[in-house]
């Protein structure tokens, strides 16, 4: 245990662990945000397929030799996201086919490109990173940090600001239209949250854990709390915890922090599982 | 009454839950007990067996059985072995040794001067422009699918490659001083660790 604590401390002391935390914690928390207006409207698959669209994004900037290529990407996925949202119902390929297409094509079209295009002469390393997040959110810079920070508090000002309306918009779209509320326009609010918070969260886990980040902590809290309030609030205390222990997990461990995330987050969701049936609620989802 | 099983099964798992802890605590202390005096029995060995075969040794190189001695006497001694070195990568998580050389790689001027011992595979590369040979201690990550060679000088340099050298893919700890340089007639910045200890822990 002492061996444990003294190699803690010692890792403490790196300023880039400090930032793994920091980031950590923040993306954390704003997807556990959105997570449950998503579970809740049946777009739980959304944050995979956008992140796969995130990774299209970033073969396209690397084949560029984009140096900072966090705009680029933000902007195709909150493009692609807006669509996916908006135009999903008036369509003729509907709802989760879009999805579908639009995340395996994208999935493909970034592999074929790096494949084709790449300088880089670690082709494998450069595409396990961006899937599996590897050990990106420990070689994060201190610009990557603040404009992390500075999305983060836009996200949860967002949340906060507008959370009546995402609430009536989750609960009843027709409902809240009927009452004067613009669901168009919060829709493609959210759509735009969720861009921002699947790119985020790509540094985190990579761009195939992305979802596990969304759902999890939404889906765990619905196990144990019915209100929403009280599942958004839960959702985001456990998300920040499961991450905090998995980050920590991972590096005193030497385990892909991603994953060990994940697995953090699986294991609090069967602990929800019993603790929501001891207490004898059921979730509805 | 109505809440009698549920009062009774959350006993239950609570009394399962703190009888776990106390085990698996008696466990740890017990298993790296046994795990320590493996390491310290496996290394006296490994010594005794060197000794015995001094001849073979001596044909390797004496800067190589140097640094083995040094990493003898603190295998798993953790507090002595970093205060040898500014950072002993060797006691780190793979996450964290692959995250420091990336910072070292990225932020060259924060650790010129500091020493680093490092654990890695070695490997051995040929550029022609300057028709010299590199040598280098490979470190991957927690994936394994991605890696960060880190290049040393052995000693003052003078070994001879290939027959001094071990062979590529063995395991080796690697101790020295960061620094960077410029070839000549290269604009790039080079980064490696000077006068270096070499040791092969692993063929």
């Amino acid at each position: 245990m002492s061996t444990i604590l003294d190699k803690f401390s010692l890792y403490m002391q790196y300023p880039f662990v400090h930032y793994a935390l920091i980031v950590g914690v923040l993306i954390a928390l704003c997807s556990s945000l959105l997570g449950v207006t998503l579970v809740l409207k049946r777009f739980s698959f959304i944050g995979d397929g956008l992140s796969h669209v995130a990774f299209g994004a970033m073969a396209i900037a690397a084949v560029l030799n984009v140096t900072n290529d966090m705009p680029l990407i933000l902007t195709i996925t909150v493009v692609c996201a807006i669509l996916l949202l908006r135009t999903g119902q008036n369509t003729k390929i509907k709802g989760d086919a879009t999805l579908a297409m639009l995340s395996v094509g994208a999935l493909a079209i970034g592999y074929l490109l790096m494949n084709l295009f790449s300088t880089s002469t670690n082709l494998t390393g450069d595409v396990c990173t961006t899937l599996f997040g590897s050990t990106s959110i420990l070689t994060l810079t201190q610009t990557e940090v603040w404009l992390c920070v500075v999305l983060s508090v836009v996200v949860v000002s967002i949340f906060i600001l507008f959370y009546n309306k995402i609430f009536a918009v989750t609960f009843d779209e027709n409902f809240a239209q009927a009452t004067g509320t613009k669901a168009d326009l919060y829709n493609l609010l959210i759509a735009v949250v969720v861009a921002v918070i699947v790119v985020l969260a790509m540094n985190l886990v990579g761009s195939l854990l992305v979802s596990a980040l969304v759902i999890f902590p939404a889906l765990l809290a619905m196990r144990i709390f019915k209100s929403f309030k009280a599942v958004t609030v839960c959702s985001a205390i456990l998300s920040v915890f499961c991450a905090l222990a998995g980050i920590l997990v991972s590096i005193l461990g030497g385990t892909p922090v991603g994953s060990t995330i994940v697995a953090v987050d699986i294991v609090a969701f069967f602990m929800a599982c019993i603790i929501g049936k001891i207490l004898g609620r059921r979730g509805t989802v | 009454m109505k809440h009698m099983p549920k009062i009774i099964i959350i006993l239950l798992l609570l009394l399962a839950i703190t009888g776990c802890s106390n085990d698996k605590d008696i466990a740890n202390r017990v298993g790296n007990g046994n795990n320590v005096n493996k390491v310290i029995n496996e290394q006296i060995d490994k010594a005794e067996s060197k000794n015995n075969s001094a001849d073979v040794e001596k044909e390797t190189s004496p800067e190589s059985k140097g640094g083995s001695e040094v990493q003898e006497n603190s295998p798993e001694k953790y507090g002595n072995g970093s205060a040898d070195v500014d950072y002993d990568l060797t006691s780190m998580s793979s996450d964290m040794v692959y995250a420091t050389v990336y910072q070292m790689m990225t932020d060259p001027d924060t650790y010129i001067g500091k020493t680093f011992r490092m654990g890695g595979l070695y490997y051995a590369g040929y550029y022609e422009p300057t028709a010299k040979h590199y040598h280098y201690c490979i470190i991957q990550d927690a994936l394994a699918c991605c890696a960060q060679g880190m290049e040393f000088v052995w000693g003052d340099g003078i070994h001879v490659y290939p027959d001094e050298y071990p062979e590529e893919n063995a395991k080796i700890v690697v101790q020295g001083t960061f620094e960077t340089y410029r070839e000549d007639g290269d604009d790039n910045l080079y980064c490696r660790l000077k006068d270096a200890t070499m040791e092969v822990t692993n063929k």
